[in-house]
């Protein structure tokens, strides 16, 4: 099912175990290169900014080749637009074939741009410019994601499949009735539940092992939109304008206290169970999940000036986290605060400080132009980088 | 994968029964590290301190209460800088290593106070006075001391971004006065002469050996700036466009050779792309003087860029075997 070499596949993983083993000082270099050698990988994978500019530039390519089908073929009916895409992206596909078996592109850039660009010309071109159902948009979204995903293992794909199916089942309620639209947001919990559990079964398969990124990113995917669905913000919101909810400024919406229970302990439980199980995507997860509760309570009620808000949420997590690196200083209960993996903990850095960057340059400036404005001034410049 | 793998391994004879104890027991006693999620809060932490207090202390301007919170700030300013002073090694050419994670944040809670408190007593009291160019200039020179004192990247990164800053105002006020076609010009030199300056300064870092870890802060702050002015000044000036892209191709010179020699793959990628969009923009230039929008010349464009972008990419996948090579 997977078009790229299996066997360099699995030389793949097991060089990234024998990496890890190398990085944690448990084996000798020779013994690395010796199996190195063993295990060779013929792909043709190019460093990681070289990839960026290779799907720039094929995406340039794959534009002007689109364009040039257009001056040649388009003379007269709109019918033509949509048949040169779909046959733009069926080209695309067998490019995208060629490249990997005969070239042995793996992730290069090439292979993905050959594959996100086919994929958008074959929705767009069989979905056409007329008006049809969401659940249309969504099954065909569905099919052409899922193609993405298991032939080509991309991670990305599998997450809009994932969003696809969740519209899929959307939709497919609303036009059930009344007590299903009533009913859906636990009917997208129950998706979202039912999807994490079978991909961390799948996870430890043998079967799904060159799957693993694309499951890690559904998982994320998954524990997000079961929070997003028993949200108490996301729910009526969208019941307002989905269901065209007549509320007052200030009126709850149905089960509204049961919306407000799993809008507080979800990030929690999450949190508690990713410590517990040593989980870092639900740790993850659920650390930014708190941030929503903020906003979510903030909303509707205003309780302080946001700025007030601001300013005590900051000093409680540096406390937090001041107790923390304190508290794991010598390890506690197998966690420790100490960076275990130093692989390119210089760049890391590098990059830390372009982000520190760029959210503060903007932060502490007076807020009109007498100081700090200017075209050329504060957040501007640093935006380019 | 787990040590069935590498017991399988030791079986064929790839893997010593001393590396596989070892394996065995990392994994046995593995620890579990919360490094990044720490950081994360201690930043967010940051991040919101001083954004509460940058809007907080605007918004009570003409209230009692804005002496409290300027008391306030610099109770946690001049807190973080004890603290920093207390537990730094001091100076040196070196790098220093950070004493741990948790200083850096303090520093850089330090640091964004200062400015927000500078910021407003300026727009309070006008300590300053009117030379607006002052009141940019310290915050940039307590940045930079900082930086160098304390051995701090994002320090730095954020003192280059307020050099910028403050060029960019001294620049503005003397803009308005000229005619409206210089507008653009100004800012254009001033981020030449920017550009010039950051390289000059990574150049001066690794040369002279004075914290040589800050090359590349530097260096990449002055390679975009400079590509960017040079672009913009091809777009902007329209007689000397040849000129200026021949300037263009000798600053992408520079980097490529020192992207090659330092085995950087980030330089080559961004050295690549600001020189395929000059060379693009002299070729529709060459396109427009010729014929305008026949079409013949649309066949040409697209031939043209389906052509140059083959060129480049196979030129990137060679670049990536020279530095692989290496």
């Amino acid at each position: 099912m997977i078009a790229y070499n299996k066997e360099w596949l699995n030389n793949l993983l097991l060089r990234q175990e024998v990496d890890n083993a190398f990085d944690e000082q448990c084996m000798d270099e020779s013994e690395r290169d010796t199996l190195y050698k063993k295990y060779g990988v013929g792909f043709y994978s190019p460093n990681v900014f070289i990839r960026l500019g290779l799907f720039f530039l094929t995406l340039v390519i794959m534009l002007f080749s689109f364009g040039l089908m257009i001056m040649i073929f388009l003379r007269d009916a709109d019918d033509m637009f949509r048949g040169i895409l779909i046959f733009f992206g069926i080209s695309s596909f067998v490019a995208l074939e060629l490249i990997v078996k005969r070239k042995r592109h793996y992730r290069s850039g090439v292979d993905d741009a050959l594959l996100w660009g086919g994929a958008c010309a074959l929705y767009v071109g069989i979905c056409g410019f007329d008006e049809r159902s969401e659940v249309f948009y969504c099954i065909l979204a569905f099919l052409v994601s899922i193609y993405g995903w298991l032939r080509f293992t991309d991670r990305l794909m599998a997450a809009v499949g994932l969003l696809s199916l969740l519209g899929i089942i959307f939709y497919t309620s609303l036009e059930l009735g009344n007590i299903a639209k009533t009913i859906v947001p636990f009917i997208i919990m129950a998706a979202s539940a039912g999807v994490y559990f079978s991909v961390k079964k799948l996870y430890e398969k043998k079967t799904a092992i060159h799957y693993r990124q694309c499951l890690e990113m559904i998982s994320i995917i998954a524990l997000i939109s079961f929070y997003a669905a028993g949200n108490y913000y996301v729910v009526r919101e969208l019941s307002i304008t989905m269901f065209h909810l007549d509320l007052q400024p200030g009126q709850s919406i149905p089960f509204g206290w049961l919306f407000w229970i799993f809008t507080f302990t979800i990030p929690l439980l999450y949190i508690a169970r990713g410590l517990q199980k040593k989980d870092i995507v639900l740790i993850r997860v659920g650390l930014l999940l708190v941030a929503a509760i903020v906003f979510t309570v903030r909303y509707y009620y205003h309780i302080l000036p946001v700025e007030l808000i601001m300013l005590l949420a900051g000093i409680l997590l540096l406390a937090i986290g001041y107790a923390l690196t304190k508290y794991l200083h010598e390890p506690k209960y197998g966690f420790t605060f100490q960076e275990l993996s130093k692989k390119d903990a210089a760049g890391k850095l590098n990059i830390e400080s372009l982000l520190l960057t760029q959210t503060f340059a903007n932060g502490p400036e007076v807020p009109d132009t007498k100081f700090g404005g200017g075209s050329f001034g504060g957040g501007g410049t640093s935006a380019d980088y | 994968m787990d040590d069935i793998l590498f017991e399988k391994l030791q079986q064929e004879g790839l893997l010593s029964a001393e590396s596989l104890q070892k394996i065995k027991a990392h994994r046995s006693n593995h620890l579990f590290s919360l490094h990044w999620e720490i950081r994360g809060l201690l930043y967010l932490g940051v991040l919101l301190l001083t954004g509460g207090l940058g809007i907080l202390v605007y918004k009570n301007i003409e209230t009692i209460s804005h002496q409290a919170i300027l008391l306030f700030i610099a109770i946690v300013c001049t807190g973080s800088f004890y603290y920093c002073f207390k537990r730094s090694t001091g100076f040196s050419n070196e790098k220093v290593v950070s004493p741990s994670p948790l200083f850096d944040y303090i520093l850089l809670l330090g640091c964004i106070s200062l400015v927000i408190f500078i910021g407003y007593i300026q727009y309070q009291y006008n300590v300053f006075g009117n030379r607006l160019g002052l009141a940019g200039f310290i915050p940039m020179l307590v940045l930079f001391a900082s930086a160098y004192y304390f051995d701090n990247l994002a320090i730095l990164s954020m003192a280059i971004t307020n050099l910028a800053a403050w060029m960019g105002i001294t620049v503005t006020p003397v803009e308005i006065l000229k005619a409206n076609d210089f507008n653009n010009s100004t800012i254009i030199f001033t981020g030449l002469l920017l550009g010039l300056l950051l390289i000059s300064a990574a150049i001066f870092s690794k040369g002279r050996g004075f914290k040589k870890h800050f090359e590349f802060t530097y260096n990449n702050f002055g390679m975009h700036v400079i590509f960017i002015s040079c672009l913009a000044a091809m777009f902007e000036f329209e007689r000397i466009y040849l000129l200026l892209f021949v300037l263009l191709l000798g600053i992408a010179w520079y980097f490529y050779q020192k992207a090659l020699k330092e085995r950087s793959f980030y330089m080559i990628l961004v050295t690549s792309l600001y020189s395929y969009i000059g060379i693009s923009y002299i070729f529709l230039r060459l396109i427009d003087m010729i014929g305008g929008l026949s079409e013949s010349m649309i066949y040409m464009c697209i031939f043209y860029f389906i052509g140059s972008g083959i060129l480049m990419a196979m030129f990137l996948i060679n670049t990536n075997k020279k530095l692989k090579r290496k």
